[in-house]
């Protein structure tokens, strides 16, 4: 708590200082700081989308240079106040970000880079072939009367900037944020909408850049597409967040400030050799410390993140939720498989398998490696399109359903390999799931604290899940699962490598969810670890159902015998 | 009309075979350690600018000196390798990220290097300034010359890498690193040996590129997506796809050079690059399989 | 035959008579922070079969991988045929004579069954290679028709045996085996742990981790048992077979419940 007051301290600290330079200094002072401000606010957008979402972008340029020349032709055209063309600037790049946004965000890691590359490119050849701008060649828009005016009014919009990220990396959306980043898959089956998160951090990240680029243009009061676009602009918004820490709220100011003195150094006495050395030094941030400033601190322990939303409620503060009774143990199945069947090129990976399962039970399925047993998951919280058949949810399909939405309405499952979000603590890692179904802030964090409590992590609440041993990992997502208050709970594999207490926990966690009226079905390779919840079992080989039943019967069946331990079965 | 969509085709096509040695050296590099090296164009700008120095000082032609150009540019991709990208750990879960960073710097790095040697103009080599004519058909020699070379290298770099111990153990490499590993293999130094010849053909290329069309110092990003553009739409690895991708490419560009000019010919290569990344990021000839 | 996790005694009474081709010595190792295999110790005598079984996220695959560099130790020692392998890269301890096929077979899905077998034998002269090819053949008749065929349209019971037999190309001393039996048909297992039986009496030595208790023990004349990162049993199949603890944890889980 201390730490967060101390940070907007400094904050403002610094921002009262370059106000005062602003104000007071010369026009060359000014002018300096305006650059500075400037390349801060457009590292800061570039760290929304590249840092907090994970999409490294070489084309942030594309939104600065967009916004330079919405802002130049309002200006021009319209004859509209600075303030207001800058509005429009930042508006319209948000606008234009939307569509891009779902169109380039299928892509990923160096197909992303690169197609934002290509796509600044191609805003830069259309810029060109605008008329009113003086197509290649550039025109001159009318500026500001003093740079003293420009840093100021940078300083204020950049400062509004800082806030915006500090508040979304405080809030549901920095929570998915930062699940997006770290697994999207995972993210998904913790009821994230990914595709929300990542195209409102693209929205965000546009906006800033354009405003910049609108900036730019009142200050210097001309305006051409080979600077608005030019790539010395990229490499330095890279750098500065790089330098100052990726992904994190006070990086890109820290290192963009760096940054900036560093160029503005470089540029008065080595010019021709300044992009040189900010190569060189991008390369050396990217190969030794690609965590920047801010990471060595946070691995020093001199500073750390603040968890969000924490920390847990206490004890007494955490009433036990009152036992929902089943809605219909025994009767009509929650879950319904019909002739599932799923292949991946020529290979049947799921064939013709029937599958029920009732509110307040658990439906244990068995094979061998290889029996399709995780394909048959992944069909069921729609990670994968069957082929043929279907899964019903309460009688109603679920083709179709997103699988975070599917996450939401009530199908929660694990993952065979530990699946968990590595830069997020135990405590964020279980209220992303619960955020995504609790109506608001106060029932996530009660949900949450409840959850820890019960898998016994609540005394590890603001540990990295790493620093955890194996069977706590698989005990965590089980706690993430369990968090979406699922009606369908899917385990797959949880139980491997838990010593026998972790499993104890386990089982006592499954019972109360099982006593709740949840239906789990879950996977294991062997069957002890499972038999004393399982009501019923479904043994599957090569994609099929071999046999089903009660465990004790099915487990006498001379071709489940024969499936497990091999054809000589001697015994 | 017939002639002039004749003459298109035909240089199209000659086109390609320039487009191919640009592409070969970045998929090799990408095929093996699946990094893109962003400083690609930026070599091809190098090692053209180097063939402009030599062609200068000492009247070698780009015939000659495009093995000298691709040998300096092998040592330096040699050491780039070893000192940068080999350092990063590839497999860690944020390499992918920090290779694209690192080379990201190192264009600017040798962009501003080339920047400083030859400054900031277009330039280019005066070479075989004749055509042969194939009845109304003009096709320039120095065109003709380069493209023949450029294919004879690809074709060269293919023999090897399908056909010679080392070149197959190089492809083990980019198939699975673990399994050349305990074949025995030693991966990095053949990780080395990649990434220096992808570098020595994209210097190689820009010894030629540079006899056939000016270039200055800043257009080696451009070059870097073209060739992009290129193994991405022939499939990322696959050396059939990335002839037939050079092919179709060579053929747009010029068509779309004589028909709308050349701005609208870069624009059209950023738009193809971005539509068959979303629609077909396998490629063309790209397949899923199996293991 | 059992003990406790944490005991520091040796494992395998009594000491073994002939100098051992492998030995781990007091072992750890994992990734980043987390042990995953700790205390190992362990030998193997030149021409034995042994296997390593557990479950799923036992250490099986991470001692193989200790043993062959891809993780670092963190503790112990490693050494093969007497001489420690600290410090050497996985590819040196290839060389030393260590043949391995890793989990998930590594193979290199577009190049031909042929060239797969080249590789495995990338330093040997061409026309030893070839002849080392048809050895190969002949271990593995299987293949005769699929030389040619790119790996990635071969069956997975095909894949493993070019696995094995690209392992096997360098003529090792050592063949080391990351569940070979992962999704296999019953059948195929048999047949391929057949073939591996006909190897022993050449005098190769062989380490298979199997989650398939039942094929790994059959085939083997001794086994440790890992659970959770320690061994918790060890000695010859037979008695390990009879092993309550060993049946009931493991072997016998279907069993131990019906």
């Amino acid at each position: 708590m201390k730490q967060r007051y101390g940070e907007g301290l400094v904050f403002a600290a610094v921002l009262l200082v370059g106000l005062a330079i602003a104000g007071f200094g010369t026009g060359y002072q000014a002018q300096t700081l305006f650059q500075m401000v400037m390349m801060v606010l457009l590292a800061v957008g570039w760290n929304v989308i590249s840092g907090f979402t994970g999409y490294v972008s070489f084309g942030q340029v594309a939104f600065f240079g967009f916004g330079a020349f919405a802002a130049a032709v309002a200006i021009l055209n319209l004859d509209v106040p600075w303030y207001v063309a800058m509005g429009i600037a930042g508006a319209a790049a948000a606008l234009v970000a939307l569509p891009l946004g779902l169109i380039m965000l299928r892509l990923s890691g160096i197909f992303f880079a690169l197609g934002m590359f290509g796509l600044a490119r191609i805003f830069q050849l259309t810029a060109s072939s605008i008329d009113i701008t003086g197509g290649p060649m550039g025109t001159t828009v009318p500026g500001a009367e003093s740079p003293n005016l420009t840093a100021i009014v940078a300083i204020g919009i950049t400062a509004v900037a800082v806030a915006i990220t500090y508040a979304v990396s405080r809030s549901r959306l920095g929570l998915t944020l930062m699940a997006t980043r770290d697994d999207p898959v995972a993210a998904q089956a913790a009821g994230v909408d990914i595709w929300k998160a990542k195209v409102i951090a693209f929205c965000i990240s546009a906006a800033f850049a354009a405003v910049a680029g609108a900036l730019y243009v009142w200050n210097v009061g001309y305006l051409d597409p080979s600077s608005a676009f030019a790539g010395t602009i990229e490499l330095q918004s890279v750098l500065m967040v790089l330098a100052g820490g990726i992904g994190t709220v006070w990086g890109p100011v820290i290192g963009g400030v760096l940054v900036s003195l560093l160029s503005t150094f470089l540029w008065a006495s080595f010019p021709m050799e300044q992009q040189i050395v900010l190569g060189v030094l991008t390369m050396a941030i990217a190969v030794f410390a690609p965590t920047g400033l801010m990471g060595a601190l946070r691995q020093r322990g001199w500073i750390r993140r603040a968890p969000i939303w924490g920390p847990p409620l206490a004890a007494s503060a955490s009433p036990v939720t009152t036992t929902a009774v089943p809605r219909d143990a025994g009767g009509a199945p929650v879950l319904t498989c019909r002739k599932l069947s799923v292949r991946f090129g020529g290979v049947k990976a799921v064939t013709e398998v029937d599958l029920d399962v009732r509110a307040g039970e658990m439906l244990a399925i068995i094979g061998p490696n290889g029996a399709g047993k995780s394909s048959l998951f992944n069909l069921m919280s729609n990670f994968h399109r069957p082929t043929g058949g279907q899964v019903l949810l309460d009688g109603q399909p679920i083709l179709g359903i997103a699988p975070f939405r599917l996450a939401r309405c009530g199908i929660a499952r694990t993952f065979q390999t530990s699946r968990l979000f590595r830069s997020m603590s135990v405590w964020e890692t279980v209220l992303v799931a619960a955020a995504s179904v609790a109506p608001d802030r106060h029932e996530a964090v009660r949900a949450t604290t409840e959850i820890l409590d019960r898998i016994g992590l609540l005394d590890r609440w603001d540990d990295p899940p790493d620093l955890l041993p194996p069977g706590r990992q698989r005990l965590l997502e089980i706690g993430r699962a369990l968090a979406l208050k699922p009606r369908v709970l899917l385990l797959d594999e949880a139980m491997a490598g838990m010593t026998l207490q972790e499993i104890e926990r386990v089982h006592d966690a499954l019972r109360a969810a099982i006593a709740r009226g949840t239906a789990v079905v879950a996977i294991e390779h062997v069957l002890p670890a499972i038999a004393p919840l399982a009501a019923r079992v479904q043994v599957l080989d090569f994609g099929r159902t071999i046999a089903e039943g009660i465990p004790r019967e099915v487990l006498r069946d001379p071709i489940v015998v024969e499936a497990y331990m091999g054809a000589e079965y001697d015994a | 009309m017939l002639t002039t969509v004749a003459t298109l085709v035909i240089l199209g096509l000659i086109w390609g075979g320039v487009y191919l040695l640009m592409a070969e050296g970045l998929n090799l590099i990408y095929g093996v350690m699946k990094v893109v090296n962003l400083a690609h164009g930026d070599f091809i700008v190098f090692g053209g600018l180097l063939a402009l120095t030599l062609f200068e000082t000492f009247g070698v032609s780009p015939a000659v000196s495009f093995p000298i150009a691709g040998l300096l540019i092998f040592a330096f991709g040699a050491l780039v390798q070893f000192g940068v990208i080999e350092r990063i750990g590839l497999g860690r879960p944020d390499a992918e990220l920090r290779t694209l960073l690192a080379t990201f710097g190192l264009s600017y790095v040798v962009a501003n290097t080339s920047f400083l040697l030859w400054g900031s103009q277009f330039q280019s080599i005066p070479f075989l300034q004749g055509s042969i004519q194939l009845g109304t058909i003009a096709i320039p020699e120095a065109l003709l010359m380069c493209s023949a070379i450029a294919f004879a290298i690809a074709i060269v770099v293919h023999i090897w890498l399908t056909h010679t111990m080392l070149g197959k153990s190089v492809r083990a490499v980019a198939q699975s690193g673990l399994g050349a590993a305990s074949c025995g293999l030693d991966i990095v130094w053949l990780r080395i040996l990649a990434f220096a010849l992808g570098s020595a053909m994209a210097g190689s290329a820009g010894a030629l590129l540079i006899a056939l069309i000016p270039f200055q110092t800043a257009s080696g990003s451009e070059l870097t997506v073209q060739a992009f553009t290129l193994i991405a739409l022939g499939g990322l690895g696959n050396y059939g796809g990335a002839f037939l991708a050079a092919e179709l490419l060579g053929l747009v560009e010029v068509f779309t050079q004589y028909l709308y000019g050349s701005n609208a010919a870069s624009a059209l290569i950023y738009l193809v690059f971005i539509g068959v990344l979303v629609c077909r990021p396998q490629g063309l000839l790209g397949r899923v399989g199996r293991v | 035959m059992t003990r406790e996790p944490g005991a520091a005694q040796p494992i395998l009474p009594p000491p073994i008579p002939r100098p051992s081709i492998l030995r781990l010595d007091d072992v750890s190792a994992g990734y980043g922070k987390v042990a995953t295999i700790r205390q190992i110790g362990f030998e193997l005598a030149p021409g034995e079969s042994a296997a390593v079984i557990g479950a799923n996220g036992a250490g099986k695959t991470s001692m193989l991988r200790a043993i062959m560099g891809e993780i670092r130790t963190k503790t112990g020692d490693i050494a093969f045929d007497g001489v420690s392998m600290r410090d050497l890269p996985t590819f040196q301890r290839a060389r030393l004579g260590i043949g391995y096929a890793p989990e998930g077979r590594q193979l290199f899905p577009s190049m031909s069954v042929v060239e797969n077998l080249e590789i495995g034998a990338a330093r040997m002269e061409a026309g030893a290679r070839r002849r080392r090819i048809g050895q190969m053949v002949d271990i593995f008749p299987k293949l005769q028709p699929l030389l040619e065929t790119h790996c990635c349209y071969l069956s997975g019971g095909e894949q493993q045996m070019v696995t094995i037999a690209r392992a096997l190309m360098n003529e090792p001393r050592l063949l080391i085996l990351d569940e070979p039996s992962t999704g296999l048909a019953p059948r195929v297992i048999s047949e391929l742990y057949a073939s591996l039986a006909t190897l022993l009496p050449t005098g190769l030595t062989i380490l298979v981790a199997e989650q398939n208790a039942r094929a790994a023990l059959r085939f083997a004349s001794r086994a440790i048992v890992l659970e959770d990162g320690h061994i918790v049993a060890a000695g010859p199949s037979a008695s390990l077979r009879q092993d309550r603890r060993v049946v009931e944890a493991y072997v016998g889980g279907l069993a131990a419940v019906g």
